[in-house]
């Protein structure tokens, strides 16, 4: 019996009236190779801009994957186009061997980018990520010259953030069942000189993608960006981190017209990592639903400000 | 192969999966069910993604599912052991299985997912193979009483009273697992089974059970491998992941009918090139 394509092919889409918006799995390139998206668009009258989720790097993409999908469905439900996708070596993409690195995010979300004004009918484009993806999605908006940029929780420092990664594992071992038995970050270290990587909580972290990392620094990567940009800090307590306000000032300085927010929620630490905690006797619930929910009213809040929000740090 | 990203209706929600598709008519469908830890169709690491086109190759179609609220899935989000989605995967399983024409059906999952596949297997007669990965089945979520975790945080601190009282723990609560144990040896008896359990305490006393169940099964394969890791949570063990790729992938293509249509000993990984 032949497979049936005509009915796999109609199930590619959904329409939420619930939410006035309608999904749809779309084929794409990047990195020389093909990757699946997901378009989300309102079902009722569109609004510019377009927006691209660049979704984090490593074991961030599966535990930032509910934030991506909380923006991309708040911002169709406003009326916007929203694309999301897996860069090369994450999840549906062709090639989910060759171990990605910050310059292949990049890549590939360039290379996505271009495909935007043919899925949505709209040449106006904007980005917004969490985390690394932040980072991607502020270098790609001042490469393509997009209208505005959403950064929520942002990578600014390469090399700060290649240690908490290894540091994650860390804390995981040490919350685990044998906590003597913990990992350190020297021996992590030592791992990487001698082995060439080391495992981070299951993903294979190797040393060339670790020093590239090391090497990345947003504010330096920052050149010139005349949109809107909009930082977002997730944490337990209201007062502005320092990193965030050096990439507001930097964002300033390179021509944005930027504006520092704060969500401030007691489940912060977990916002890019594992976030699936007991919230009620026998069940297990998103305890960062809550944040995602409050960065799509920030976010929605800031879309609908029409003077641009210049100095709300 | 060709892969068909769907969204399969399921009252006011739409459960999304990744239907591959290998060249040719498949020898049946391998339904992959991530566990309740927010693992998304593609599992950690894209995990089920090369298990899915691992099988493709060996001429076997699969379907990789997202939980309700989780990946591109719509919903809320709410896992408990008491009410796993069986009711979602056997939506997403039958109408792969219209749509491929197999009438050949098997099941992998993780964790929660293990649990799922135990009440979808049984619902589904076409039900052939299975493999439960970590099925744990005394585990749950963790408790939120202050008292069980300051007592958990005591015992930690001493090297040797831990690991002896934890083992003493999980062999005092082995009777609840009979509903689990009952659910094992239910679909053992229509299907060959394979687990792959690591060696913690929390999988108990399921290898006596598995052997004795051995003993008394004639018709079905029954088999029990322990992962490499040792107590290592999830799948945060590199030689894990790649063991549990590996082990998959035979078992299926051992237990479905009909023979791969490729030689033995090619790659099972596939990087590049996939038809579309």
């Amino acid at each position: 019996m032949p497979v049936d394509e005509a009915l796999l092919e109609a199930h590619a889409s959904y329409r939420d009236e619930r939410l006035g918006i309608s999904e749809r799995f779309v084929r794409l390139r990047a990195g020389g190779a093909r990757t699946w998206g997901v378009l989300s668009l309102p079902t009722g009258e569109r609004r510019s801009p377009s927006w691209l989720i660049c979704h984090s790097f490593g074991l961030e993409q599966i535990d930032l994957h509910m934030t991506d999908v909380a923006f991309a469905r708040a911002l169709a439900a406003a009326g916007h186009p929203v694309l999301r996708f897996h860069c090369q070596g994450y999840g549906d993409a062709d090639d989910v061997a060759t171990p990605p690195t910050p310059s292949s995010h990049l890549r590939d979300t360039l290379e996505v980018a271009e495909q935007m004004p043919g899925l949505c009918g709209d040449q106006d484009l904007a980005l917004v990520g969490s985390r690394f993806g932040a980072a991607v999605a502020a270098l790609a908006a001042q490469r393509l010259g997009a209208s505005r940029a959403v950064m929520a929780a942002p990578v600014v420092s390469g090399s700060r953030y290649a240690a908490e990664l290894l540091r994650a594992r860390v804390f995981s071992e040490l919350m685990g069942d044998t906590p003597h038995q913990a990992v350190t970050m020297k021996d992590m270290k030592a791992a990487m000189a001698s082995e060439g990587l080391v495992n981070v909580k299951g993903w294979p972290l190797h040393r060339t993608v670790y020093e590239e990392l090391g090497r990345f620094d947003l504010l330096k990567g920052l050149e010139r960006f005349t949109g809107r940009a909009l930082v977002l800090q997730v944490s337990r307590s209201p007062e502005p981190q320092k990193g965030l306000v050096r990439l507001l000032d930097r964002l300033r300085e390179v021509g944005a017209r930027a504006s520092l927010e704060t969500v401030t929620h007691t489940a912060a630490p977990n916002f890019g990592y594992e976030h699936f905690r007991p919230v009620a006797k026998d069940l297990l619930g998103d305890v960062t639903a809550g944040i995602n929910q409050g960065l799509c009213e920030r976010v929605l809040g800031w879309l609908g400000d029409e003077d641009g929000g210049q100095g709300a740090a | 192969m060709r892969e068909f990203p769907v969204f399969v209706p399921r009252g006011a929600e739409h459960i999304s999966a990744v239907i591959t598709v290998p060249d040719g008519g498949p020898r049946g469908l391998v339904l992959l069910q991530p566990g309740g830890g927010g693992a998304p169709h593609s599992h950690r690491t894209a995990m089920f993604t090369r298990i899915a086109r691992g099988l493709a190759d060996r001429g076997i179609a699969s379907a990789r599912i997202d939980w309700k609220g989780v990946g591109d899935s719509s919903g809320v989000v709410a896992y408990s052991f008491r009410h796993l989605p069986v009711e979602d995967g056997l939506a997403v399983a039958r109408f792969a299985m219209e749509a491929l024409g197999t009438r050949t059906f098997g099941m992998a999952g993780n964790c929660g997912g293990a649990r799922t596949a135990l009440g979808i297997l049984r619902q589904v007669p076409e039900t052939r193979s299975a493999v439960l990965i970590m099925l744990k089945p005394l585990a749950g979520p963790r408790s939120q009483r202050k008292a069980v975790q300051r007592t958990k945080l005591i015992f930690k601190r001493f090297r040797r009273v831990g690991p002896m009282a934890r083992r003493a723990y999980w062999s005092l609560r082995w009777r609840k697992a009979g509903a689990v144990l009952e659910a094992v040896a239910a679909v053992n008896a229509v299907s060959d089974l394979l687990l792959l359990e690591a060696n913690t305490v929390k999988a108990g006393k399921l290898i006596g059970f598995v052997d004795g169940l051995q003993r008394k099964n004639g018709r079905h394969r029954l088999e029990m491998r322990e992962l490499p890791g040792g107590a290592t949570r999830g799948f945060h063990s590199l030689e894990r992941q790649e063991f549990t790729v590996r082990h998959v992938l035979e078992w299926f293509d051992q237990t479905f009918p009909g023979t791969a249509p490729r030689p033995a000993g090619e790659p099972v990984e596939r990087t590049r090139a996939i038809r579309h």
